[in-house]
């Protein structure tokens, strides 16, 4: 042999690493001193063995025996750190010598570090494990605050890391008055990064669901919070959603997520919602657009989303799933698990390069839905007393603010138990669409009930409301103490012409007219309620007792 | 996956092949940072066959070094699955891209 060529063989022998080469019928062609002194299989039993066969099976895990046929089939390179303290790392790659393709395994043992180097491998290794331990924490307190599962959301999400955070998140909660509002979240990177930011959303989202704020509200504050706890460059793509109660009219805000698709129960997409909003966490709060897309949805329809960890997803052969591929099965009518199943297939036997998330919303199961009610009992500190205020709303602020949720919540601060929260905003929701919708934007519900009424009623009342000038709505609370608790006066008036109520009453009583979903509302929550005026005022009473 | 870079008076060609992803972030700050903030920044993606998403990241902190708001940054010859990734996330609002 040539000097040179003797010299890199006797580097190959005494590298402190293992070295194997295997030619393209799977057969071992080399096999260095390290692998015989690690594996105290001698050179003469290892040369020439296929890798299926059994001494060998017993040497390489599964997942490098898979990576070895993944070189000599598809050329992949594949990297396999060693998961465990004390236990190896492979690379596995191809090499190409004189037409003929080999495989090139190396093989490194942690154990075989310098000491200095050891401890700071222990640190790292040590430090890693805190944060996945914190990560986890945060995890699981996460999904705590989803305190009502809903029934007709299904989630699948399939980790490439189980044991770290894939850095997706699924939020839903249920809305005061009626209705849902679900968020799902792709945080750039994964593990303890991107907890860090999924915590403050979670807050937020279910903080403000619960006290019935909308989308635009909640969109603007998780924005504002991701922009002070990201640094540049991280960010979060996200969508959301609300149902409103009837669970008819869908309103979604997509920034970097892929298509929502809505599909009907005829399985075709009637309807698909595109990212038009940059992702959260990057614009300036005042720079963010808020406007949702608003969809008639009926029963029978499902709506799809996911992140785009789906589309991206690779089989053995590199192909990706994509999103006609999805597209396609959603128009087979195939249920969620065969969804999950078609994946499943399609990412078999290969090292996942990225997390995948996918839900699937059933209107019907919504529609049917009864709603949660929050069971927190807090500490009243105040005893029942006696308090009124009073507010005047000119059109300049009905036009840009969502006044019941800080309404309620002001009254809420001042007296009345929290179990009583969500009817209280029910009732003071119910009331103060009436002025808006009905007396200061003469909206008609009867609107509603024509096909696409939903869709028309909230497009023109969303245009109305941007060109409202001259009106007013004034609300009045008075709290007085009871014998067991409290009665909460709402009195609001708004400055449109009212309607002939004693007519009104009149067609009730005679059964001539139907009650309308709010007005029984109203019944049934307060203890009294009553229009006056030209019927541009309604005062009503709830009863509260300790 | 290389990153080359060259000046052309006040422009700053930065030139990206292959896969845009994380292993980039060190290699990619150099090229922009060697230049000033007030440069013009053109990315060449003629040679990029896919970005991640700690790519946009990268995109996004070069654009928070160029200025933010005033940054004058055009991300040029991308392909039809790049321009995809970056219309996704509305980065047609960030930056000038074609």
């Amino acid at each position: 042999m040539e000097r040179q060529d003797r010299l890199a063989f006797e580097i190959f022998e005494h590298a402190d690493h293992g070295t194997v080469l295997v030619d393209q019928q799977s057969h071992i062609q080399m096999w260095n001193q390290w692998m015989v002194n690690q594996t105290e299989l001698k050179k003469s039993d290892a040369l020439g063995q296929s890798t299926g066969d059994a001494i060998l099976v017993s040497v390489f895990p599964t997942k490098v025996l898979t990576a070895i046929n993944n070189a000599l089939l598809y050329g992949r390179h594949s990297s396999l750190p060693s998961v465990e303290d004390a236990s190896y790392s492979f690379d596995v790659k191809v090499l190409t010598l004189d037409e003929k393709t080999f495989c090139l395994v190396n093989i490194f043992d942690s154990m075989s570090l310098y000491d200095s180097d050891r401890k700071v491998f222990d640190q790292l290794i040590h430090q890693h494990n805190q944060e996945l331990a914190l990560t986890s924490h945060l995890l699981e307190q996460i999904s705590g605050m989803n305190k009502f599962p809903l029934p007709g959301l299904s989630v699948w999400q399939q980790e490439k890391d189980a044991g770290n955070f894939s850095g997706d998140i699924v939020l839903s909660a249920p809305r005061p008055s009626g209705g849902i509002n679900i968020l799902l979240g792709d945080f750039v990177g994964r593990g303890l990064p991107a907890a860090v930011g999924a915590l403050p959303v979670a807050e937020v989202f279910y903080g403000m669901t619960e006290k019935g704020f909308g989308l635009s509200d909640i969109i603007e504050e998780i924005n504002q919070k991701l922009l002070f706890v990201l640094p540049e460059g991280l960010f979060c793509a996200a969508c959301l959603m609300e149902l409103e109660e009837q669970g008819k009219m869908l309103a979604v805000w997509n920034g970097g997520l892929p298509d929502v698709l809505v599909i009907d129960q005829h399985a075709k997409i009637k309807d698909r919602v595109p990212s038009s909003h940059i992702p959260l966490g990057i614009h300036a709060t005042n720079k963010v657009d808020l406007d949702s897309v608003f969809i008639e949805v009926d029963a029978g329809d499902k709506v799809v989303f996911f992140t785009d960890g789906l589309m991206n997803a690779e089989n053995v052969q590199g192909e990706k799933f994509g999103i006609q591929n999805m597209e396609r099965i959603l128009s087979q009518g195939k249920t969620f698990q065969a969804i999950q199943q078609s994946l499943l297939e399609h990412i078999a036997d290969t090292n996942q390069v990225d997390d995948i998330s996918l839900a699937e919303l059933d209107v019907l199961a919504m529609q049917t839905y009864d709603g949660g009610t929050s069971t927190e009992l807090n500490q009243i500190s105040l005893p029942p007393a006696y308090w009124q205020a009073e507010f005047e709303f000119s059109a300049q602020v009905l036009r840009s603010v969502d006044l019941v949720p800080l309404l309620v919540n002001v009254l809420i601060h001042i007296q009345a138990p929290h179990e009583h929260r969500q009817r209280i905003y029910t009732v003071l929701a119910e009331i103060f669409s009436n002025a808006l919708d009905h007396g200061v934007l003469k909206l008609q519900s009867s609107l509603k009930q024509s096909a696409n009424g939903f869709a028309e009623y909230y497009a023109l009342r969303a245009q109305r409301l941007t060109e409202l000038e001259d009106a007013a709505i004034k609300v009045s609370l008075i709290h007085q103490p009871s014998n067991d608790g409290g009665i909460l006066t709402i009195r609001v008036e708004d400055s449109g012409d009212g309607f002939d109520y004693h007519q009104h009453a009149k067609n009730l009583a005679e059964n001539k007219t139907l009650c309308g979903r709010g007005e029984g509302l109203l019944q049934k929550l307060c203890k009294h309620y009553e229009y006056s005026g030209k019927g541009n005022i309604i005062t009503a009473d709830y009863h509260w007792s300790a | 996956m290389t990153i080359s870079s060259s000046t052309d008076g006040d422009k700053q060609i930065i030139n990206i092949q292959g896969r845009f992803d994380f292993s980039l972030q060190s290699d990619f700050r150099k090229a922009y940072e060697s230049s000033d903030s007030n440069s013009h920044f053109i990315i060449d993606f003629s040679g990029a066959e896919y970005l991640d998403s700690s790519a946009l990241g990268m995109l996004l902190l070069l654009r928070d070094y160029a200025g933010g708001d005033s940054a004058n940054i055009d991300i040029m010859h991308c392909r039809n699955e790049i321009k995809n990734i970056l219309e996704i996330s509305n980065f047609q609002k960030l930056f000038k891209i074609s």
